[in-house]
């Protein structure tokens, strides 16, 4: 077998653009795969807990969100190599995507979200009669 | 001084680029020194009392999470896997995937068999108390 790939440290994106939320915002790495019958998007947002998460669905575009806590004041910074904050995140939709199925789950600071694809309408035979 | 009339003599530009060479090796030096760059990136807090290290490993099973002391030295090692069905296409994929290895050097006054580790919402947070003869202590009066 392959030597294990050694998991690299990459740096937290930063938006800049938010102004009007408070506190830094960051954008979670995702992977997003097709199946059959489905679209997953899978978001790592470590910190976050399951309240703080906020989904959206406007207008074929997907907001994700979520609210991270930051420390108890009583621990000092010793030394940083990254900084704690929010996620956000949007993305626009195909519109295959059954957008009232759309279910989410969050484990381990990972979300999954399942977005349905919509069932195409069944070939129908049209028959063809003689006068 | 022979030498720095040498220095002197010299192109300024090559003298620029032999400054940005040194600067660059100590900053190269000093990142090695600190371990940044290995996963998980980490952030150690302190509290009087103890030391927290802290790091955002989401999605790990804490079955294959494993951290040793020895010392004053604290050894995170684990596997972020992940489990995609037969047949998906990827549209993205950001999210890193693999073995690490990362070992964090604590000041001495570290008690590393009372080290205890919480895994939270992908975050692992490592308390690392501080043997008592090093904390703090009012000094009672008479």
């Amino acid at each position: 077998m392959n030597e294990k790939q050694e998991l690299q440290v990459r740096e937290k994106k930063e938006l800049k653009e938010e102004s009007t939320h408070e506190g830094p915002h960051f954008t979670p790495d995702v992977d997003i795969f097709e199946t059959e019958t489905a679209l997953v998007l899978i978001a790592d947002i470590p910190g976050a807990t399951n309240d703080g998460i906020e989904l959206d669905v406007k207008d074929s575009v997907l907001t994700l969100r979520a609210k991270v806590n930051p420390m108890e004041t009583r621990w000092k910074t010793a030394y940083a190599e990254y900084d704690v904050g929010h996620y956000a995140r949007e993305f626009r939709l195909g519109h295959v995507i059954d957008q009232n199925r759309i279910s989410a789950q969050v484990r381990d600071g990972v979300l999954t979200l399942t977005l349905p694809k919509v069932e195409r309408a069944l070939p129908r035979k049209i028959s063809v009669t003689m006068e | 001084m022979p030498r720095a009339r040498w220095w002197w003599g010299a192109d300024p530009l090559e003298m620029l680029n032999e400054m940005r060479r040194v600067h660059e090796d100590l900053r190269q030096t000093s990142r090695e020194f600190a371990g940044a760059g290995v996963y998980p990136a980490v952030n150690i807090y302190d509290d009087g009392e103890s030391y927290m290290i802290r790091a955002e490993v989401p999605g790990i099973d804490k079955n294959k999470l494993e951290i040793t002391t020895k010392g004053s030295e604290v050894t995170i090692r684990g596997e972020r896997t992940c489990a995609t069905p037969e047949g998906a296409a990827f549209h993205r994929r950001e999210r890193g995937m693999g073995v690490f290895h990362r070992v964090v050097s604590l000041p001495d006054d570290v008690e590393g068999n009372k080290v205890a580790a919480s895994y939270r919402n992908g975050v692992l947070e490592v308390m690392c108390p501080r043997a008592i003869a090093s904390m703090p202590r009012k000094v009672t009066i008479s």
